[in-house]
């Protein structure tokens, strides 16, 4: 008789290791049935594409769909979770889920919106079946203009920016502008720009000025954090791009990088590399202003930017009355209170959180200490100062650049011309279509023909 | 009546190389001058075969100001007053005569469905037809059916980013009802594709094509002045020069392709697209 397998060799293994053996193997079996990321597709439809749900919405729904791609029937269940900014659970729903092979299940998750205040909320899908594991997630909002503002500004912001403004009147801006032939094209002149700004550091960037015989509007683009400026054309208006001091062509001062520039002389508010930051972006709009020799119409000034570009570009618009339009595009380091608050229960902890935190620790420094310096430069603050049309675009599910934060400094901008565009499922950047948006806002702004 | 006819459309088509389907914008005029040749020397019969006319000619000038008005980022109000001159050459063998004045004024609104991030858009227009004059007796030609009429049409437009030059489409899908008893009823479409060359040069395509159903069935050879059931498509070419970024020239030629009971012609087109 021949000897099982098992029994031959050195190895002898015991009845009862065996069953344990062969459950492991089951185990091991299921795990990688549930694991089968193609046994089932998904599709997820919100009730409102731009996650955000007014007062005439009654609910929060999503249309879930989900086909069964394999021949045997998938069983299990769809537990929802909606938790909302401070990760407290805030309602709960389970759902059987049985799908023959090849073939659909649908089901729509709603919510009554009277049961969810005024605020942001993370919708979270546990999708379970025998063959099958998958979690999901939305960001949507309820009535985020009707959020309660925020922000502390300083007793003495005023006067602090008042000081700020005055050195920078006081220093000569020395403008020198260079026409760069060997990057210029056929349709535009593309020139590198210096001046001087606060603490007399050269401050430089590219501006690129379409060849025709008439004034060109500007877009004035700020840069993002950590970032080098490039020439950018359009042959409908002025493109003004700046670098950052202590980046690209703007570091004669000493370069800085991603870690260093946030936190530079972060231990005086009168030293903060951002008090010089602000200053020589506001000296962006003198130069546009001061060289309109180059075709550049100064009455049609549009200020944006991504990121950090798009806070530096709220300043600018806030202090400066000649911009006549703004761009937010996900702005960041922007009501940085909301930001810890709403940041340190996520994990990971978001951008800039940890880095500040790491700072404060190594130089001894409370939140509370941190807080009082960054008030002055939040662009939170300055939210009521800006006059000119605004566009802020916005996605919910940023960590970086959180729509709470977005939504609280929109609410309180004081402009009869503000939009906020949301983009519900754009985890990395924001769609396509808010450029498209934002193209034409800007034609519309301006009066550019469309 | 037939000749009428097609000179409405032939200003359909020009009007639509203008506007080509875009929404105007919140707040802003677009204007759309624009002059049309037409030039008939025979027809098309209920068979669809063609004729020439015996002895003459039939010719017409238009001259039509269309614009409109961006009301809302949605909503846009059109219209279009047009003059014409229509000279009939002896078509009929009844000698030479004229009619001129204002024809058939047209204001409307454009509703689109789609969003102001938007690379197509989807319309829907609705307009009404006015007629500003008073038809002479037969043997003269008529200015147009001296009835007011109603248009609904549903537009679908666009534009690519990337490709061959960003290319751009416009289609017009419609009807058109005139409220005399007898009509007629008009079904009608317009299909556009076009292609900037460069900054500067843009040509276009149309094919446009109409059915026009009445209960009074006039033969052309009965009465040239009141065909009321004709069908035709029509093709045009159409070059555009931007003369900076708030006007452009157009220029273009067009001819009937196939038809029936209804004259056949062709013609040359001219207008302008003034932006501000």
């Amino acid at each position: 008789m021949q000897q099982p397998m098992l029994h031959t060799g050195r190895f002898h293994f015991s009845t009862p290791l065996r069953a344990v053996l062969c459950c492991i193997l089951l185990a091991a079996t299921l795990f990688t049935f549930a694991q089968d990321p193609t046994s089932i597709s998904y599709k997820v439809k919100s009730y409102r594409e731009n996650g955000i749900y007014g007062p005439r919405d009654s609910k929060v729904a999503y249309i879930i769909k989900l086909k069964n791609n394999i021949n045997d029937n998938q069983k299990g269940d769809i537990k929802v979770n909606v938790v909302n900014d401070l990760g407290i659970s805030v309602y709960n729903e389970d759902d059987p889920v049985f799908i023959k092979p090849i073939s659909i299940y649908d089901k729509e998750i709603s919510i009554d919106v009277a049961k969810l205040p005024t605020g942001f909320y993370t919708i979270y899908f546990y999708i379970t079946t025998n063959h099958y594991s998958q979690t999901i997630y939305y960001v949507f909002a309820v009535e985020p203009d009707k959020i309660k503002p925020t922000g502390v500004r300083p007793l003495d912001f005023t006067t602090f920016w008042d000081n700020a403004r005055n050195e920078l009147t006081n220093i000569n801006p020395s403008y020198k502008v260079t026409r760069r032939g060997d990057i210029s094209t056929i349709t535009n002149d593309i020139y590198s720009i210096e001046f001087q700004s606060t603490g007399n550091v050269a401050i430089r960037g590219w501006l690129s000025v379409p060849k025709r015989h008439k004034k060109n509007p500007v877009l004035y683009t700020l840069p993002d954090y950590a970032t080098t400026a490039s020439p950018e054309s359009r042959t409908d208006m002025a493109v003004f791009t700046l670098d950052a001091r202590g980046f690209g062509n703007s570091a004669d001062m000493g370069k800085l990088d991603y870690g260093s520039f946030l936190t530079k002389d972060l231990y005086s508010r009168d030293k903060y590399i951002y008090r010089a930051e602000y200053m020589d972006c506001i000296r962006g709009i003198d130069f546009i202003c001061k060289n309109t020799d180059l075709n550049l119409d100064a009455s049609r000034i549009i200020v944006t930017g991504i990121g950090q570009g798009a806070s530096l570009a709220a300043i600018v618009a806030a202090f400066d009355n000649r911009v006549k339009g703004v761009i937010l595009d996900r702005p960041t380091l922007m009501d940085m209170r909301t930001m810890f608050a709403i940041g340190e229960v996520k994990n990971p902890v978001p951008w800039p959180i940890g880095q500040l935190k790491g700072y404060c620790n190594t130089n001894r420094m409370g939140l509370d200490e941190f807080f009082k310096t960054w008030d002055y430069f939040d662009p939170l603050s300055f939210a009521p100062m800006i006059k000119c049309p605004i566009l802020v675009g916005i996605s919910l599910k940023s960590s970086t650049s959180p729509p709470q934060c977005a939504y609280n400094f929109y609410n309180q901008v004081l402009s009869s011309k503000r939009e906020i565009y949301s983009c519900a499922d754009n985890e990395t950047g924001i769609d396509a279509s808010f450029y498209i948006f934002e193209n034409n806002w800007i034609k519309e702004t301006l009066r550019l023909p469309f | 009546m037939k000749k009428i006819t097609l000179l409405l459309i032939a200003t359909v088509a020009f009007v639509q190389i203008s506007w080509a389907g875009f929404p105007i914008g919140f707040g802003r005029w677009m204007l759309t001058p624009g002059y049309n040749f037409y030039l008939s020397r025979g027809y098309w019969n209920q068979n669809g075969n063609y004729n020439s006319y015996s002895n003459g000619s039939f010719m017409s000038h238009y001259i039509g100001f269309s614009g409109g008005y961006g009301l809302s980022r949605k909503l846009d109000f059109l219209f279009t007053l047009p003059i014409e001159v229509q000279i009939d050459n002896n078509s009929g063998g009844k000698g030479s005569y004229l009619a001129a004045g204002l024809g058939d004024a047209k204001v409307g609104l454009s509703y689109f469905f789609t969003d102001f991030d938007a690379l197509n858009h989807v319309c829907l227009t609705g307009s009404l037809i006015l007629p500003l004059y008073a038809n002479r007796p037969s043997p003269y030609p008529v200015l147009g059916y001296q009835s007011a009429g109603g248009e609904l049409k549903l537009g679908f437009s666009g534009s690519a980013t990337g490709g061959f030059r960003n290319p751009y489409y416009d289609m017009e899908f419609g009807v058109r009802q005139y409220f005399d008893s007898d009509g007629p009823t008009q079904l009608f479409a317009n299909i556009t594709g076009g292609v900037p060359l460069d900054d500067s040069w843009k040509i276009s395509g149309t094919l446009s094509g109409i059915n026009s159903l009445s209960t009074t069935t006039n033969d052309v050879l009965q009465n040239y002045n009141f065909t009321k059931n004709f069908d035709y498509i029509r093709a045009a070419f159409n070059v555009g020069r931007v003369i900076n970024e708030n006007v452009s020239i157009w220029g273009g030629l067009y001819a009937d392709v196939f038809g029936s009971n209804i004259a056949r012609g062709s013609g040359v087109s001219v207008s302008a697209v003034i932006k501000f």
